[in-house]
């Protein structure tokens, strides 16, 4: 019994796939679209197939494909079979892929621009809180004084005063990167204060008997110690960077992937807004993956630091 | 030394005055005087809630006069406030858009009070109904997620991928697709919050130590009693500790979607409708708003906090 119901979880992904094909079948014989249009759903669908194929050894590998292609099917099924009236809103998947296809070109330039306007705000925040949190680290009254307000300002989203940033600045540009330096700024400047504050007195006791000046105090302690916490602390704003990023997008930047969705969804093109969401998706996973690499390379002494 | 020397020691020590103690209490003080006597470069409001709000402050300042930090904190934001006084009250000729006075700001509060009551109203409710669905379900369904090992591996992967996505680009999108704006909004919060607590959830369920699920096993319990005497209550903590990062995130995309959706009513749509008409008195008067209302929220959850979790 138990051993059938293992055979048929491995054949479930299989089985889902070709039902999927049956379904293009049909949307084919039908005439809703033509081959080529198809095209780019078909290669997905087999390349997902190749995957489930070429991992067939791990035993998740059946059931996150199983529940992939499940929705896809769902999804094919209920845009294109049974509520046709509505498939402006929601749009069925193969249109999705195709417009992903054909608009690669626009998609790749708002990714380098969402990416560079991310980059400068994230480098912009990390610079100038890290700097003050190495002061407060060193000076305890700053640190008193800091520490309350940096509290406050944390809580407050920063996209709550980007409507008066916009009018503020002489850009729309210039008010996204400062909404976005800004929204990340207070929480980093905690975080690693934190983190400087958790060395061990003795290590800076030793550090003052060997009469080390402040800037290497600075520059040689406290930064090296606070390097690890810091990698945490990317990682963990890393998302409420990209949320910035695109609330910054969604007031009225021109270019970047949070523009596209709303430029879209102004035109209610909503294909190409879905579109949008699994660029995004693929891309937040990306760098979270590229950003957990870079850890493990860079800091290779924290063994615990990976495990979470 | 005997009884007498201490007291006279004692009464030496007393009367020593600390200066420093009534920097900001005088700094209050100066600034009223300047608001109230010197002449206006501008067309302003009224200075009396300006100077009250300096006697509120100055009063804090005589309470908090022993903690260095407080006098520190108090110093900085009545230099900041005087600063701002100055730069565009006394020393401006004429009252630019974009930089409304304090006294004009002030005066929104005085007028305007009823339509922000209403406006806190409705996003409190909004906010309410999205983050309480949002937790509920992420703690139960991370739980039973985090519990079951294939569950946990099929799922796992799928979930870091949606996990990340930040919620705010669905706005545009959920807006259109629901019924009415409060679904779009409830919608949108709940999927704000859903996702890093249930992430959450399932790396604490899966971190738990198996000395407590062995003896859970020992005792005998069934599934209901080990999902809520013994995960429930072991997982609490986690997700509350979630709840402060939620609940900025939540706040961000209702903000977010009162802004460029089909509200007339909320605390983002106040700024939002203000900053269309060019009335920057009303937008800054509405971050302020919104400023104090997510900090509040945030200590508020702290207590609760620490009033649902008393045995760590």
């Amino acid at each position: 019994m138990r051993r059938a119901l293992n055979i048929l979880y491995k054949l479930l992904p299989h089985a889902l796939f070709l039902a999927l094909m049956g379904m293009m079948g049909v949307i084919l014989q039908r005439g809703d679209r033509d081959w080529a249009a198809l095209r780019p759903m078909l290669a997905l669908a087999v390349l997902m197939e190749a995957i489930v194929l070429l991992r067939a050894k791990r035993w998740e590998t059946a059931g996150i494909f199983s529940i992939l292609f499940g929705v896809l099917i769902l999804w094919q099924a209920y845009a294109s079979f049974m509520n046709t009236s509505v498939s402006f809103l929601f749009p069925p998947p193969d249109k999705v892929v195709a417009v992903l296809v054909k608009d690669i070109r626009l998609i790749l330039h708002s990714i380098l621009a969402s990416f560079w306007l991310l980059l400068l705000g994230f480098a912009l925040a990390v610079v100038l809180g890290v700097a003050l949190a190495l002061l407060c680290g060193y000076n305890r009254r700053l640190q008193n004084l800091v520490v309350p307000i940096a509290d406050v300002f944390s809580a407050i989203p920063a996209l709550v005063y980007a409507p008066y940033a916009v009018a503020v600045f002489p850009s729309f540009w210039l008010a996204a990167l400062f909404v976005i330096a800004s929204g990340l700024f207070w929480p980093i400047l905690i975080n690693t204060i934190q983190s400087i504050n958790s060395i061990d007195r003795t290590l800076l006791d030793s550090a003052r008997a060997l009469d080390l000046n402040r800037r290497d105090m600075i520059l040689r302690i406290l930064l090296p110690y606070c390097t690890p916490g810091l990698f945490n602390t990317f990682t963990m704003q890393i998302s409420s960077a990209f949320m910035l990023l695109i609330g910054a997008e969604l007031m009225g930047m021109t270019s970047g992937v949070g523009w596209y969705v709303k430029y879209n969804s102004d035109f209610s093109n909503y294909t190409k807004v879905i579109a949008g969401f699994i660029v995004i998706g693929v891309l937040v996973s990306l760098v979270n993956a590229g950003l957990d690499l870079l850890k493990r390379r860079l800091l290779m002494w924290t063994n615990m630091e990976g495990r979470a | 030394m005997n009884v007498s020397a201490k007291s006279a020691l004692g009464e030496l020590r007393a009367p020593r005055v600390q200066w420093s103690a009534f920097v900001p209490v005088l700094l209050c003080a100066l600034l009223a005087a300047v608001a109230q006597w010197v002449p206006d470069g501008v067309e302003n409001e009224s200075h009396a809630p300006f100077i009250a709000l300096l006697a509120l402050l100055g009063a804090i300042g005589v309470i908090e006069r022993r903690k260095q930090s407080a006098r520190d904190i108090l110093t900085l934001v009545v230099v900041l406030l005087g600063a701002w006084e100055i730069a565009t009250a006394k020393a401006a000729t004429s009252v630019h858009f974009l930089f409304p006075t304090p006294e004009m700001v002030l005066h929104v509060y005085l007028t305007d009070y009823a339509q922000i009551g209403k406006n806190i109203a409705t996003t409190s409710l909004f906010l309410l109904c999205g983050f309480i669905s949002g937790v509920a379900a992420a703690t139960l369904l991370g739980i039973i997620v985090g519990w079951s090992v294939r569950a946990k591996k099929i799922l796992l992967p799928i979930v870091k991928v949606l996990t990340p996505i930040p919620p705010l680009i669905y706005t545009p999108y959920l807006i259109v697709l629901m019924p009415s704006f409060f679904w779009a909004s409830v919608a949108i919060i709940f999927l704000s919050v859903f996702w890093g607590i249930f992430l959450s959830m399932i790396f604490a369920v899966s971190g738990m130590d198996q000395k407590l699920i062995d003896m859970a096993t020992t005792l005998n319990v069934n599934r209901a009693q080990l999902y809520f005497h013994i995960l429930l209550p072991y997982c609490l903590p986690h997700a509350m500790d979630r709840l402060q990062q939620a609940i900025t995130a939540a706040f961000m995309v209702l903000f977010n979607a009162e802004m460029i959706g089909n509200a007339f009513s909320g605390v983002g749509w106040y700024i939002a409708w203000n900053a269309r008409f060019a009335d920057y008195t009303k937008v800054v008067a509405g971050i302020f708003i919104a400023g104090v209302f997510v900090v509040l929220l945030k200590s508020i959850l702290r207590r609760a906090r620490s009033a649902v979790v008393r045995w760590r």
